[in-house]
């Protein structure tokens, strides 16, 4: 055989070096009998070279860096993005796999900060639950789940999104992005997925046709305004009953370059200078000052530790623009840091909404006595369910036993996870189509998430009910960890009741209710954040 | 087969008419390449010693010359993570620190360590999952001759595998010539079963650098999919080797052409190589196309194998 088409092809290339320009093979047997071993893929279709990809294990038999077939007759892509925006993926089996194309496979982009985060891990535990319990059914049978992680930073977004929307033919997102990405980045998909963020979004800034496929499980950062009055005003109480060193309040303000962060900042500034909610005017109680965070680098820090505020409002979640992939806690590691060479300075801190469900940043505050009676969160989503939180916590050490053994590990992200289990069974409960468009998602979100229907809750122990009402077309109410489904149709995100929490050893733990009547917070029951409610007693 | 069979014709035909062509700078597949000439090889003589410098420590594999300007290596060895502040975060930041890992360096064998679920995705729990992520900048990379200087690539291209328990090659791209001699290539993907072997790379770098060709043969092989013992598009081979020759050369004893990448060496040092023990190798041909686009892009020549003389129908030499 081989001895037959070399004497041909040598003949050929030997005898004729301008007729061999136009050398191709039409005859086959096979689809490997036409790789043409540079440019794109050849199939063999009626024993005729034909261009295009035949499959996946086509594509990964001309060139295993690109595995996947866009469809019958489209190109060969990669999983991974070729600059390394996009560069893990989890649900992909190449050999089961092989005889389908991109237009098989349920993918869903991730957008996380690193491949070992919380975020991914527990991305990772959903698609191998949802897997193991079938895959996610369409119009053309059962389809497994792709996840593929994608870089959060800045500059990497865009070009991320393209890839696994444009490359895969992602019709779902899981991104907890900031605003200032998302502007940039969201325009570019054109519609073509919908994104679920896990966490809040900025109210203030006007939400363009460009994010009709935008949906947050979390509610607008606004709605965390009416909280600081009263804790800045309990800071005050504590310093002047303290007297001495913080008898002046000394506010320091630190904002990333984010837009949700200043334009919260910004809202809140007005009722604290405004005053008639029982707080006094910062001209008169004392001084504030802004400080925008980069990189949260030395001279940043330092910038801080200068100024010594005894009052720190933190809106910065730590995905600055220099170091994304920074912990989110350093800002808060380093000042603490500083304030070793200052036992003197020991600033109280509010944690803005941004802030909530940062495994990083709770372990740091819930590791330090000291830090944990200084500080507190506001937050205004939907409390978390501890028995459900408990049994995904059980889960998710069993699936990485290794990570959550080294120290400090975060362990799951509950919002992560619902919003998986939403997406896969929004995709799920669209329209039947060859390919869902967003819309068709975000009508399978609002049918998963039906208000009075039956309640089904997220994980691996009703995946097979979940399913069998979308088979039948039955709308259902999906509990997640982090609450319950019942999306706002406008704003496309779920409100939560207002609270401030404190952290314990254990880690953070919601405790006071916001009561608009008195325009102040329950008294907490735990013992911890005593700066704020307890002053004198730590 | 006839897939094989196909683009073993079409390399040597290309190859023919690449040499038959020889005044003609252009081809109709983008691929320069020719038949190799029939003289002696010794595959030590293409063995370049890689180091990535991190912050903090270094990793130091083998690396092996396909082109005068082309060093073919593990990606695992271009590819481990930096520590904190960590620019990488598609790797692991544990990976080859030893608690974890404990498992692929000791006793366990490498299957052990990365198998999960009878794929070759992860490593132990997934957790862990010795992660690849970004290659290491090139300015962060440089090889070594026995005696000669240190020259840095200018670029690196990689097969993209996302973990060490994945098969994965990298090569590195250099703007002027190694002092080398190039080992020419196999690229069909026949089946290298039972085949005789030497593997070579470094067994001790530094103060008093150590080549050493080992006899070998080839045990078992992965296609597209892994087994329990291989990752996919993988060689078992049998010797066991050590860490530093992590990249050397998988050759055939037949031709001296290259046939793969070793990807696993458990032993620390040179005498504590198991002579009963095995080695991983990622097999070179499934990579075909990125061997010979780079080659395409960077204008210079892959030799391809030449077969001495016809062992059977189906191997003859075009020549």
């Amino acid at each position: 055989m081989l001895a037959r088409w070399t004497t041909v092809l040598c003949l050929a290339a030997t005898t004729a070096c301008t007729a061999i320009s136009d050398f191709r093979i039409h005859q086959c047997n096979t689809n490997a009998d036409c790789d043409p071993l540079s440019g794109p893929p050849l199939r063999c279709e009626q024993a005729q070279c034909t261009p295009g990809c035949a499959d996946n294990a086509h594509c990964a038999s001309i060139d295993p860096r690109f595995p996947i077939c866009e469809f019958r007759g489209g190109g060969c892509v990669a999983l991974e993005s070729g600059d390394g925006e996009c560069y893990v993926n989890t649900g992909y089996d190449a050999v089961a796999a092989g005889g389908s194309t991109a237009e098989d496979l349920v993918t869903v982009g991730a957008f996380a900060a690193t491949a070992r985060s919380s975020v991914w891990l527990t991305l990772q535990l959903a698609v191998d639950e949802l897997n193991a319990g079938g895959g996610v059914p369409g119009a053309t049978g059962t389809r497994p789940l792709v996840g593929v992680l994608c870089e959060d930073s800045g500059l990497a977004v865009a070009p991320g999104l393209e890839h696994v929307i444009g490359g895969l033919g992602a019709r779902g997102l899981v991104a907890s992005l900031e605003e200032s990405a998302l502007s940039v980045a969201l325009p570019s998909t054109r519609g073509r997925a919908l994104l679920l963020s896990p966490f809040g979004y900025d109210t203030e800034r006007a939400r363009g046709d460009s994010e009709r496929f935008a949906w947050h499980l979390g509610s607008g950062y606004a709605e965390t305004v009416a909280g600081y009055a009263p804790l800045v005003r309990r800071a005050v109480a504590a310093f002047e009953s303290s007297g001495g060193l913080a008898a002046e309040l000394k506010l320091a303000i630190v904002v990333s370059p984010a837009l949700e962060d200043r334009d919260l900042w910004a809202a809140i500034a007005r009722t604290l200078v405004v005053g008639g909610d029982g707080v006094e005017s910062l001209t008169r109680l004392g001084r504030a000052r802004e400080f925008m965070i980069v990189s949260a680098s030395p001279e940043e820090v330092g910038e801080i530790a200068t100024y010594r505020p005894n009052l720190v409002l933190v809106f910065a979640s730590g995905l600055f623009t220099l170091a994304p992939h920074a912990p989110r806690s350093v800002l808060i590691e380093r000042l603490e840091e500083a304030t070793v060479a200052d036992p003197a300075w020991q600033p109280l801190y509010v944690f803005g909404p941004r802030n909530a469900s940062d495994p990083t940043l709770d372990d740091l505050i819930a590791s330090s006595e000291s830090l944990r009676a200084r500080s507190v969160g506001v937050r205004a989503d939907a409390p978390v369910d501890a028995a459900a939180l408990a049994a995904l916590t059980a889960r998710f050490h069993q699936a990485f036993p290794l990570a959550t053994a080294q120290p400090g590990h975060p362990g799951a992200a509950p919002g992560v996870y619902d919003a998986l289990y939403l997406l896969a069974y929004s995709i799920a409960a669209a329209p039947r189509s060859a390919v869902a468009s967003p819309a068709d998602v975000a009508r399978g979100l609002r049918l998963v998430t039906q208000s009075n229907a039956e309640v089904v809750d997220v994980g691996p122990d009703a995946v097979g009910r979940a399913l069998e009402l979308i088979r039948q077309g039955v709308p259902f109410n999906l509990r997640g960890v982090a609450g319950i489904g019942e999306f706002d149709a406008i704003t496309r995100a779920r409100s939560g009741a207002l609270r401030a929490y404190c952290w314990t050893s254990a880690g953070a733990a919601g405790f006071a209710a916001y009561d608009p009547g008195a325009a102040d917070f329950v008294t907490p029951a735990p013992s911890c954040a005593q700066a704020f409610f307890a002053p004198g007693s730590n | 087969m006839a897939a094989a069979t196909a683009v073993r014709a079409i390399l040597i035909a290309a190859s023919c008419w690449v040499s038959a062509c020889v005044s003609t700078n252009t081809d109709p597949i983008g691929v320069r390449a020719q038949c190799g000439p029939a003289r002696p090889r010794r595959p030590e003589d293409a063995i370049v010693r890689v180091d990535a410098e991190l912050a903090p420590g270094r990793i130091i594999c083998s690396g092996v010359a396909i082109a005068k300007t082309l060093v073919v290596t593990a990606l695992g060895c271009v590819s481990r993570p930096s520590r904190w502040p960590d620019p990488n975060p598609g790797s692991d930041p544990l990976f080859g620190n030893p608690a974890p890992l404990e498992t692929v360096d000791g006793t366990s064998t490498f299957a052990d360590a990365c198998r999960r679920d009878g794929t070759w995705d992860a490593l132990e729990d997934g957790s862990l999952s010795g992660r690849y992520g970004k290659a290491i900048d090139a300015t962060a990379l440089s090889v070594f001759r026995l005696d000669g200087d240190s020259i840095r690539p200018v670029s690196v291209v990689t097969s993209r595998a996302a973990s060490r328990c994945s098969d994965g090659v990298a090569l590195l791209v250099f703007d002027r010539e190694l002092d080398v001699m190039p080992l020419p290539v196999r690229l069909d993907d026949d089946s290298a079963l039972d085949e005789a072997a030497s593997l070579i790379g470094y067994c001790r770098a530094d103060p008093d650098p150590l080549l050493e060709a080992l006899s070998s043969s080839v045990q078992a092989e992965t296609r597209a999919a892994g087994t329990d013992q291989l990752p996919p598009r993988s060689l078992l081979l049998s010797q066991g080797t050590s860490a530093l020759e992590v990249g050397g050369a998988v050759t055939s004893s037949t031709t001296s052409a290259l046939l793969g990448i070793m990807m696993s060496g458990t032993a620390r040092t040179c005498a504590g190589r198991d002579p009963g023990g095995t080695t991983i190798a990622v097999r070179l041909a499934p990579f075909r196309r990125m061997l010979l686009e780079t080659a395409a892009d960077e204008q210079v020549e892959l030799e391809l194998e030449r077969l001495v003389e016809p062992v059977s129908a189906e191997r003859v030499d075009c020549q």
